[in-house]
C-alpha cells in the first residue's frame, strides 16, 4: 500500500519501521483525527502521547522518532517544505518538535508517506531506502562517522541521484544532546537533541525518493488560493524584501540598538561587536547567494562561504540565531569565525544556538575560576574566536572537555555546581531575544513546550514589527493573551499545516485556511484553526505534565530576573511571575499550570488521562 | 540646535552610502526638531521605506521632539527567525 | 562641406565642453570641439561665478565637493590665476520665518558630510561687516565655498584643450547626429561633417532642442538669470553670497565690481538672453537694501543668459546611445560643478564604464516625470529645499545584494521574434515553483513523474530549470518516426498523445533535456508554452524564467549553459 487514491493534500499512509524487528509496516492514516490535530506538529504530537509513555526515558528504544508533513507539505503553494521530528526530547526530558524546510518533507509525501515512525533500535548503523512502496533498512557501513554532506553524496550514489536525504552528522552518533537531524545537507531540524535519538536507534540515515503526486482537491480553487498567497508574499516588505536580500541576520543590529541582544551569556544586552556580525557585513564578506527550500519564493537561505583564513569553509548560513549564539553570547565579534562555527555545527549536526550557550556558559565559568584551564585544555575566555571554534569542534567530536559540553548548558552548568549559569527554561537554552526587555518572550520563554525557544511564539513580531498589533516590549498588560493565542496557538496551527512559519509577515490563518479546504476537501476555516492550535497546545502541554514537569518549570534564570546591568534598557528586567497566574486562566488551566476538564472537554480531548486536570 | 546622532540601516543606508555598517552620523539640528521632521526634511528618507524608529533604544513616535545626545536609528521592514 | 574625422567630438563650448574636451585630449584622444557661437557665450561666460557646495540638493552634494577640491589646484593646471578664492558662502536669511527651514535645510546638507553651519545675525556681521545688520537675521556658512572668474576659467581649459591639440570650430550649430554603421557617429553643421567614435552633448541651453531633433526628450526647460555689474569699488564683500527667500546673488569681483543678478522664471515664453528693466530694479533695490554704501554705485553693464532646470534640480548626465554622452541642466549653478563632470564625462568616454559619482544623473530616473507637464521650480534650487522630492531608492533592487537585482534583458530582447521562455540562470533559486506551477497546469496535481520542466542543481549555488526552448532545428520533430509531433505557424511543437507510442527517440534527440518521458501517461511530455501564458512564469518568484519576445541567441546560450553544467547532472 502506497499513496490512498481517495486522500487530496494528504497521503493518507503512516510508515511504521521497527530497527530492532526489521519490521515495515504501513497504516491508514485516521482521517478523523486530520480535523483535530490537522497533521505535521499537532498529528506528531498526538501520535506520540499515544505510542508512549511520557515518563519514559528518552534515549531508551520506546521513544520513538516520528518525521511528519503536513497536509500542505509538498502541496506546491508558497514555502510549503515544512516537516517536524517528534519525539520524548533527549535534551529536555519535554515533548520535542524539531522543524526543517528543503527539500526531504516533501519528499516524503511524493513517496507516498505522511508520517514516518521508527522505533526500536538497530545493534549495527543502519540508513533507511524508501523508493515509493520499497523500503529497505540497509547497513550504514563506512557512512558511519561521515558529515552529512559526504553522506548524502554517498547515498545518491547508491540509491538514486535525486533522492532526499536526512542524517545524523558525528553530534548525534555521539549521542550529543545539541545533535539535530540535518536534511538537504545543511539544514537542521536542530533542537531539543532529537539528533541523539536518532543515533542511539544506529540510525545514520534515511533517503527518500518519491514519484507519487499530492493530488488536490479541487485544483482550481487551490490555484487561486496560491496565486493569491504568492501575490501577497511577494508583496510582502518583509518575507521577499529583507528576508530574500538581508536574510534573518539583518536583525542584529536592531535588536542591538534595542539593548535586547543578550551578550556574554546574558551578563549583557548589548554587544560591542554587533556590527561586524551582521546581517549587511554578512553581504559584505561571506554572502555567496540565496537559496530556495521546495516552492518558496522568500529564499532566505544563505549560501556562504569563507575563501580564505583560519576559518575557511563552504556551507549554509548563518541565521540570525546562529549568529547571536555563536558570535555575542560567546562576545565572539569576528564574523568569519561565526560563519565557521555555523559551518561546523551542520557538519557533526548539533544545534548552533544550544551550542553557543553551552560554549558561553563555559565561558562564564571559566572566566569565574570555575573551570580550569586544565580540565578544558585552552583558557574559554569571551570573545576569544578561535577558542569558541576549537569548542564547537571538541563538542561534536566529544573530545576531551567536550564531552561535557555536549550534553548542553544545563548539565555542564549543574556539574559544576553554578545551576544559576544555565540561561534557558526546561533545560534548553534560551535565543537571541532578551526577555529582560521582551516581556512577551519572557513569558513565552517559560511556558513554550519545548523549552525556552523563540519559534513557538515569537512575539517580538508584535512587540517590535507590530504585527498584528504593535504592544511595546516592556508592557505587561494583555501579554498573556498575546502569547497565548496569536503567537502559541497560531504557530502550533501553522507548523501543523506544512507551510512555513516565515509567511506569517504577509499572510494570516485565513490564507492558510482557504489552501487547506481545496487541497484536502477538508472543511479548514479560521474558527477552527485557532481551536485546533488550542488543542495542539494543550495536547503538548499533558505530555510534558505527565512527563513530570509542573509549574515549578515555567520560571527563567534568576539572573534575567534581575536589572539589565547596561544599554539602553538599563534596569529593565522580566517580571514573568506576574504574568503567570493569568497566563493560566486564559489557557483553562488551574492555577498549578494544568488543563482542566471543562477546558479537554472544549477541546475534545476528555478522554484523555484522567490524570490530568481537577 | 541640538546635537544628535543618527544611524541609517541595512537598505537605508543607501541615503548615505558612505555611512559605515552600525556608524552614527552626527548632525546638529534645530531645537523641537520631531523624528517626523529629521525623516521628511533633513534626512529626506521617503517615510514609507522605515518600518522601526527608535530613539535612544527605545520605539518611539514620529512627533516625539529630538533632544540633545538622542541617538537616533531607522530602520526599513526586517526581521528574523 | 568639410569633412573631419576625429575620436571624439564635444559639441558646445561651455565650461563642461572645454572641461571634457581637455580631459580627453590629457588621455591622448584626438578631439575637435563644435560651438555655435564663441567659447563661453552660453551660460558660462555670463555666470556670476559662484563655486559652492552648499545649498544643492542631495545628490549633487558629493560632486561639488569634489569639484571643490578640484578647483584648489585648478589655476596651477590650467596656468592662469582664475581669481579663485574660498571666503565662503552666506546664504543670508531675512525673515524669522526662515530661520528655521535654513536650519532644517543647513542640517540636511550635514548629514551628507557637508562643512555648513547656522551663524546668527551678529556672526554673519562679523565676517561681512558690509552687510545691514538690521536686515540679516543669519545664515548658512560654508566656509569652503568660494567664487572665481568664470571667464578666466573657461579661457584656462581652452587654451589647455588647445595645446593639446583639441581642434575647434566655431559658429558650428550642430542640427543633425547620424550613426554610423562602425559604431560610431557623424555630426553635421551647416558647413562641416565630422565623424567620431564618440560624441559628447555638452550643449547647455541648446541641448533641448538638438535633443528632440534626435529623438530624445529631455525633460529640460531653459531658465533665464539676469545680472550686472557696478563700477569698481574699495573692497567691501569677500563671500559668495545668496539669499534664502530670493534668487538674488552677488559678490565682488577682483577687480572690485559688484557682481550681482538673479533668476527669472515667471516669464515662461521669453527664451532669450535680454533683461528686462522689473527685474533689474528689483535686483538693485534688493542688493542696495542688504548691503550698505551701494547707493551711488553706477552700473557698468547688464547682460542675460539661459541655463537649463531639470524637476529634481540636479543634472542630466547620461549616456543616450552607444558612444553618444549628454551632460547640461545644470539649473543655474553649473559652473562649480563644470570641471568635475568634463573630468569624469572624459573617464566614462575612454573607459567605456560609467563612473560610480554619476551614478544619480541617468535620465531615466525621470521616467515618470515625463508624462506630467513640470515647472523649474527655481533658478538657484528652491530657495529652502524642503520640497525636495527624492526620486532615487524606489527601485527593487537591493544595492550589495547581487541577486536583487532584476535580469537585464536588453541583450535577448527582440521585437521581431517570436514568444518564448528565457531563463537566467543568475537569479534562480532553486525553489522548483516552476515545476509545481507547470504540474498543477498541466496534471492538476503535484506531480513527480509528469513533468514539462525541472529544475536541476549543478552546484550549491547554481541552479537551472530545464525544459523544452523550441529551438530550430526542431531535432525532436525531425527524430520522431511516429509523426507524433507537430510544429505550429509560431513554431511552437507539441506532442500529439495518440499517436506517441513512447519510443523516445525525441528524448535522445532533444539537445536540453525538455522532452521526458512520462510514466503516468507512456507518453512523451513537452513544454507548449500554455498557448501563450505560461504557468512556470507566473508562478515563478524571481524572474529567473520570464516569457519575452527573445533573440534565438538566447536559446543558443542556454543550450550551452546546458553542455557546460549538466554533463554530470544532479537533477533536483
Ligand atoms: C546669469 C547666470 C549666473 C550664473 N551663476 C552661477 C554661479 O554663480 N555659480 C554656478 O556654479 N553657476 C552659475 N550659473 C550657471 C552656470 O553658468 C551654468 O550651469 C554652466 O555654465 C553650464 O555650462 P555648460 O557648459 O553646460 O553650458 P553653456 O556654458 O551654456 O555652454 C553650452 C554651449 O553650447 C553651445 N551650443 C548649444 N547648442 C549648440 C549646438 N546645437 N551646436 C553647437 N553649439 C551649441 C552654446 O553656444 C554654448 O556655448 C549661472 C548662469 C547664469 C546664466
Ligand atoms: S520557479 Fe524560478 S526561481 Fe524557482 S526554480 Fe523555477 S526558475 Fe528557479
Amino acid at each position: 500500500m502506497s499513496k490512498r487514491s481517495e486522500s487530496y493534500g494528504y497521503m493518507g499512509v503512516i510508515l511504521r519501521i521497527n530497527l530492532s524487528s526489521g519490521a515495515i509496516t504501513r497504516e491508514p492514516l485516521d482521517m478523523t483525527l486530520a480535523e483535530k490535530v490537522i497533521g505535521g506538529r499537532g498529528l506528531a504530537s498526538y501520535l506520540l502521547c499515544h505510542e508512549i509513555d511520557p515518563a519514559i526515558e528518552p534515549l531508551s528504544p520506546d521513544n520513538p522518532l516520528i518525521f511528519a508533513t503536513g497536509p500542505l507539505t509538498g502541496s506546491g503553494a508558497p514555502a510549503t517544505s515544512r516537516y517536524v521530528v517528534v519525539c520524548k526530547a533527549p535534551l529536555t526530558g519535554t515533548i520535542a518538535c524539531s522543524n526543517s524546510g528543503g527539500f526531504f518533507g516533501p519528499e516524503l509525501k511524493f513517496a507516498g508517506y505522511d508520517v514516518l515512525i521508527i522505533e526500536g533500535e538497530s545493534p549495527d548503523p543502519v540508513y533507511i531506502w524508501i523508493d515509493d512502496d520499497k523500503v529497505e533498512i540497509r547497513p550504514a557501513g563506512s557512512l558511519w562517522g561521515q558529515f552529512p554532506v559526504a553522506t548524502e553524496v554517498e547515498i545518491k550514489q547508491a540509491t538514486h541521484p535525486s533522492a532526499k536525504v536526512a542524517s545524523i552528522g558525528p553530534g548525534g552518533e555521539k549521542l550529543s544532546l545539541l545533535a539535530g537531524i540535518v536534511n538537504d545537507n545543511y539544514r537542521l531540524a536542530a533542537r531539543s537533541g532529537v539528533g541523539a535519538l536518532m543515533g542511539k536507534k544506529k540510525l545514520k540515515a534515511i533517503a527518500v525518493h518519491g514519484s507519487e503526486s499530492v493530488t488536490l482537491h479541487d485544483p482550481e480553487q487551490f490555484w487561486k488560493a496560491t496565486m493569491d498567497m504568492h501575490k501577497k508574499i511577494t508583496n510582502d516588505p518583509i518575507s521577499f524584501g529583507s528576508f530574500r536580500a538581508y536574510g534573518t541576520a539583518s536583525l542584529v543590529n536592531l535588536i542591538n540598538e534595542m539593548g535586547a541582544f543578550p551578550t556574554r551569556n546574558f551578563q549583557s544586552d548589548t554587544f560591542e561587536g554587533a556590527a561586524d556580525t551582521s546581517g549587511e557585513a554578512l553581504i559584505q564578506s561571506v554572502l555567496k547567494r540565496n537559496r530556495a527550500c521546495f516552492a518558496c519564493p522568500i529564499s532566505c537561505t544563505r549560501v556562504s562561504e569563507v575563501t580564505a583564513g583560519p576559518f575557511k569553509g563552504r556551507g549554509e548560513g548563518p541565521e540570525y540565531e546562529s549568529v547571536w549564539a555563536l558570535g555575542a553570547l560567546c562576545g565572539v565579534s569576528d564574523l568569519a569565525a561565526v560563519t565557521k562555527a555555523n559551518f561546523l555545527c551542520s557538519e557533526y549536526g548539533i544545534d548552533t544556538i544550544s551550542t553557543g550557550a553551552t560554549i558561553a556558559c563555559a565561558m562564564e565559568l571559566f572566566e569565574s575560576g570555575v573551570l580550569s584551564e586544565q580540565e578544558i585544555g585552552f583558557p574559554l575566555k569571551f570573545g576569544d574566536a578561535a577558542a569558541m571554534v576549537r569548542a564547537v569542534i571538541m563538542t561534536g567530536d566529544r573530545e576531551g572537555f567536550g564531552d561535557i559540553l555536549a550534553d548542553g548548558s544545563y548539565r555542564l552548568a549543574q556539574r559544576y555546581g553554578h545551576p544559576e549559569c544555565f540561561m534557558g527554561s526546561k533545560r534548553l537554552e534560551m535565543s537571541a531575544y532578551s526577555p529582560r526587555v521582551f516581556q512577551g518572550m519572557a513569558l513565552q520563554y517559560a511556558t513554550s513546550n519545548r523549552g525556552a525557544c523563540h519559534v513557538r511564539g515569537n512575539t517580538v513580531a508584535a512587540e517590535l514589527y507590530g504585527i498584528p498589533r504593535y504592544m511595546p516590549p516592556e508592557v505587561m498588560e494583555q501579554k498573556e493573551e498575546m502569547v497565548r493565542r496569536p503567537f502559541q496557538n497560531s504557530t502550533a496551527f501553522v507548523d501543523s499545516t506544512g507551510i512555513c512559519l516565515f509567511t506569517k509577515f504577509a499572510i494570516t490563518h485565513r490564507e492558510i485556511c482557504a489552501l487547506l479546504a481545496p487541497a484536502t476537501g477538508i472543511d479548514f476555516s479560521f474558527d477552527r484553526s485557532i481551536e485546533q492550535g488550542d488543542r495542539i497546545w494543550n495536547i503538548e502541554r499533558m505530555f510534558n505534565l505527565k512527563a513530570g514537569f509542573t509549574r515549578a518549570d515555567d520560571i527563567l534564570p534568576e539572573r534575567v530576573c534581575e536589572p539589565s546591568p547596561d544599554g539602553p534598557r538599563a534596569g529593565s528586567r522580566a517580571l514573568l511571575q506576574k504574568n503567570l497566574d493569568t497566563y493560566y486562566q486564559l489557557r483553562g488551566w488551574d492555577e498549578m499550570g494544568r488543563p482542566t476538564a471543562i477546558k479537554l472537554k472544549e477541546l475534545g480531548l476528555e478522554d484523555w488521562w484522567g490524570v490530568c486536570g481537577s | 540646535m541640538v546635537h544628535i546622532t543618527v544611524k541609517l540601516n541595512v537598505s537605508l543606508r543607501k541615503y548615505r552610502s558612505s555611512l559605515k555598517i552600525n556608524e552614527e552620523m552626527p548632525i546638529l539640528i534645530p531645537s523641537d526638531t520631531t523624528l517626523a521632521e529629521l525623516l521628511e526634511h533633513i534626512l529626506q528618507i521617503p517615510a514609507e521605506e522605515v518600518a522601526i524608529h527608535m530613539v535612544n533604544g527605545i520605539k518611539s513616535d514620529m512627533d516625539r521632539i529630538l533632544v540633545e545626545g538622542d541617538k537616533v536609528a531607522f530602520w526599513p521592514p526586517v526581521a528574523g527567525g | 562641406m568639410t569633412h573631419y574625422q576625429a575620436d571624439a567630438v564635444v559639441v558646445g563650448g561651455g565650461i563642461v565642453g572645454c572641461a571634457t574636451a581637455y580631459q580627453l585630449t590629457q588621455s591622448g584622444m584626438d578631439v575637435i570641439l563644435l560651438e555655435r557661437a564663441g567659447i563661453g557665450s552660453g551660460a558660462t561666460g555670463r555666470s556670476g561665478g559662484g563655486v559652492r557646495q552648499s545649498a544643492r540638493v542631495s545628490g549633487e552634494i558629493p560632486l561639488a565637493i569634489e569639484s571643490v577640491n578640484l578647483f584648489q589646484g585648478l589655476s596651477d593646471e590650467l596656468g592662469i590665476d582664475i581669481d579663485y578664492t574660498q571666503s565662503g558662502n552666506l546664504r543670508l536669511v531675512e525673515m524669522y520665518d526662515h530661520r528655521r527651514p535654513m536650519q532644517v535645510d543647513i542640517s540636511r546638507q550635514q548629514s551628507h558630510g557637508l562643512d555648513v553651519q547656522w551663524l546668527e545675525g551678529a556672526d554673519v556681521i562679523e565676517i561681512a561687516p558690509a552687510l545691514r545688520r538690521q536686515e540679516i537675521i543669519g545664515a548658512s556658512y560654508c566656509p569652503e565655498d568660494g567664487h572665481c572668474d568664470p571667464f578666466k576659467l573657461i579661457t584656462g581649459y581652452f587654451n589647455r584643450a588647445t595645446q593639446n591639440g583639441v581642434r575647434t570650430l566655431l559658429n558650428s550649430d550642430v542640427h543633425s547626429i547620424e550613426r554610423n554603421d562602425d559604431g560610431g557617429s557623424t555630426v553635421k553643421t551647416q558647413q562641416h561633417s565630422v565623424k567620431a567614435g564618440s560624441i559628447i552633448l555638452a550643449t547647455g541651453s541648446g541641448t533641448q532642442e538638438l535633443c528632440l531633433k534626435i529623438g530624445y526628450d529631455l525633460p529640460l526647460v531653459n531658465a533665464r538669470y539676469e545680472s550686472m555689474i557696478t563700477e569698481p569699488l574699495p573692497p567691501l564683500l569677500r563671500q559668495m553670497f545668496g539669499v534664502a527667500s530670493s534668487d538674488l546673488f552677488f559678490r565682488q569681483t577682483q577687480n572690485g565690481g559688484i557682481h550681482f543678478g538673479g533668476g527669472i522664471i515667471d516669464e515662461e515664453e521669453q527664451e532669450d538672453v535680454r533683461t528686462t528693466q522689473d527685474n533689474l530694479e528689483m535686483a538693485v533695490s534688493h542688493i542696495t537694501r542688504l548691503v550698505s554704501n551701494l547707493e551711488n554705485a553706477n552700473l557698468l553693464r547688464t547682460w542675460g543668459g539661459l541655463d537649463p532646470s531639470t524637476p529634481d534640480g540636479m543634472p542630466i548626465i547620461d549616456m543616450l546611445d552607444e558612444n553618444v554622452f549628454v551632460a547640461s541642466g545644470f539649473c543655474g549653478h553649473g559652473l562649480a560643478t563644470g570641471p568635475i563632470v568634463g573630468h569624469y564625462l572624459a573617464q566614462w568616454v575612454i573607459d567605456g564604464n560609467k563612473p560610480q559619482p554619476l551614478a544619480g544623473f541617468n535620465r531615466n530616473r525621470f521616467d515618470g516625470w515625463l508624462q506630467t507637464k513640470w515647472t523649474p521650480s527655481g533658478s538657484f534650487e528652491a530657495a529652502l529645499a524642503t520640497q525636495d522630492t527624492q526620486v532615487a531608492g524606489k527601485s527593487v533592487a537591493v544595492e550589495g545584494v547581487p541577486f536583487m537585482t532584476p535580469p537585464d534583458f536588453e541583450q535577448c530582447d527582440d521585437e521581431g521574434a517570436p514568444h518564448r521562455l528565457v531563463v537566467s540562470p543568475e537569479m534562480c533559486t532553486g525553489c522548483r515553483m516552476c515545476e509545481v506551477a507547470c504540474s498543477i497546469h498541466h496534471t492538476q496535481s503535484v506531480s513527480q513523474t509528469d513533468l514539462r520542466i525541472q529544475v536541476v542543481y549543478p552546484s550549491d549555488d547554481f541552479f537551472l530549470p530545464i525544459m523544452c526552448i523550441h529551438c530550430e532545428p526542431v531535432f525532436c520533430l525531425q527524430a520522431c518516426t511516429h509523426k507524433a509531433m507537430e510544429q505550429d505557424e509560431q513554431g511552437i511543437v507539441r506532442v500529439i498523445d495518440n499517436k506517441c507510442v513512447g519510443c523516445m527517440d525525441c528524448v535522445k534527440a532533444c539537445p536540453t533535456g525538455g522532452v521526458t518521458f512520462a510514466i503516468s501517461r507512456a507518453t512523451v511530455v513537452k513544454c507548449d508554452l500554455c498557448d501563450g501564458d505560461p504557468a512556470c512564469t507566473r508562478y515563478c518568484p524571481t524572474m529567473a524564467i520570464t516569457y519575452r519576445q527573445a533573440d534565438p541567441a538566447c536559446a543558443t546560450k542556454y543550450k550551452q549553459l546546458i553542455d557546460v553544467h549538466l554533463k554530470d547532472r544532479v537533477t533536483r
